[in-house]
């Protein structure tokens, strides 16, 4: 009975031991926080790639209405968005949108246990993004992800997956930000998919301008689907001025988010203010795409 | 970022303003800006080369383009000449183009 009792509270004090190499609480909290906020940044780019093409189409379609000298030869509706450049986009924002999710089932009770194929989606995704693949010891990190019941032992494992991969993540999630970046900068100069969508609507306001003060050249018709057009460009201009604006600060704080979370899995008396800044961000973002909605 | 572009991008603004500060405005800057635009999509949609002639060739077109156009901006009898430099410039930036389609 003594020895069996021995055993039993062996048995405790190695669970307790267990439980405490998990995530402590600042770190789950942060981990859900930055996961939860970096899967929505990678839904909202997957959705913002697919308006930007959109966009530029239906500009195209209205300036070509609008201006009789173009010809059949102009007709590159989705220049320069084409499927294969906005597919690679795509892959990009995937991988985040991945890697936010596999940090929220990593930091939370999830037992739901699909891990491996958001990891499977977050490797594959990074390798097309950045068309490159990964180093053996991130994809370890990867592969370290236990898919079974929960347990403990299971909690002890996610945490452990957590602490390796998230820095073993710190440089390709930069990298994948970088790719963003780009895409969605007006700075002179830019020749990303923000660039492209701000110049289709600027060149399908100069020529709306030209039918719309043209005075009675053009009839109620012609003149009816200039003014349309024009509108259509202004609304254009305008949200691209306000997506890029809003996006190059959420990009930025995802870095520096990123680089903090790094820190707090590696000593937890780190400092998360910009994580918190960075989940507003996003919120933030979020808000403005339903605005700003085509 | 290519120098190329931020070129660019200045003498459309510049053009911009030009075209925005005559009523009703100048069929020359309208279609000139046309050009200009279709340019700025085209250098997305290319892997353009910096290390060659053509590239410098139209960088140093565009940026003299820039440059007049911005004088037409204080000073609008000097948009006619203005105008003959974005053409020039629109020539230069289409061989860099032609290069590389």
């Amino acid at each position: 009975m003594k020895k069996k009792l021995v055993l039993i509270a062996a048995g405790l004090l190695l669970a307790v031991s267990i439980s405490g190499c998990g995530l402590t609480s600042k770190q789950i909290v942060k981990t859900q926080s930055f996961g939860t906020a970096t899967e929505n940044i990678g839904k909202l780019g997957e959705e913002e790639f697919v308006n930007i093409r959109n966009g530029i189409i239906e500009m195209n379609k209205e300036l070509i209405a609008i201006d009789n000298t173009k010809t059949a030869s102009d007709l590159n509706f989705d220049r320069p968005t084409t499927p294969e450049a906005t597919a690679a986009r795509i892959a990009a924002t995937k991988a985040l949108k991945s890697y936010g999710e596999l940090l929220v089932k990593l930091a939370t009770e999830d037992r739901t246990e699909n891990l491996q194929k958001v990891a499977n989606s977050l490797v594959n995704n990074t390798a097309v993004a950045l068309k490159k693949d990964l180093s053996d010891e991130k994809k370890g990190a990867i592969n370290k992800i236990i898919v079974g019941l929960g347990s403990f032992w299971v909690e002890k494992k996610k945490a452990d997956a957590a602490k390796e991969i998230i820095p073993a993540y710190e440089k390709p999630v930069n990298d994948l930000a970088d790719l963003l970046v780009e895409d969605f900068s007006l700075e002179d100069g830019s020749l990303g998919y923000i660039k492209a969508y701000d110049t289709t609507a600027r060149r399908l306001k100069n020529a709306s301008m030209r039918l719309v003060n043209a005075g009675s050249q053009y009839s109620v018709l012609e003149r009816d689907r200039a003014v349309h057009a024009l509108v259509l460009s202004e609304i254009s201009i305008s949200r691209a001025s306000e997506i890029s604006k809003k996006a190059s600060k959420v990009i930025g704080s995802l870095k520096k988010a990123n680089t903090e979370l790094v820190k707090l899995i590696n000593e937890e008396s780190y400092s998360t203010d910009d994580i918190k800044i960075y989940a507003k961000q996003i919120q933030e973002l979020a808000n403005m795409f339903q605005v700003l909605a085509n | 970022m290519s120098s190329l572009g931020k070129e660019l991008q200045q003498t459309i603004r510049n053009l911009e303003t030009l075209r925005d500060s005559q009523t009703p405005p100048s069929d020359d800057a309208i279609e000139k800006l046309d050009v200009l635009y279709g340019q700025q999509i085209d250098l997305i949609d290319a892997a353009i080369n910096q290390n060659t002639e053509k590239y410098k060739a139209a960088t140093a077109s565009l940026k003299e383009a820039a440059k007049k156009t911005k004088e037409a901006i204080d000073d609008l009898a000097k948009l006619e000449q203005a105008i003959e430099k974005v053409a020039n410039a629109i020539g230069k930036v289409t061989e860099l183009l032609a290069e590389v389609a």
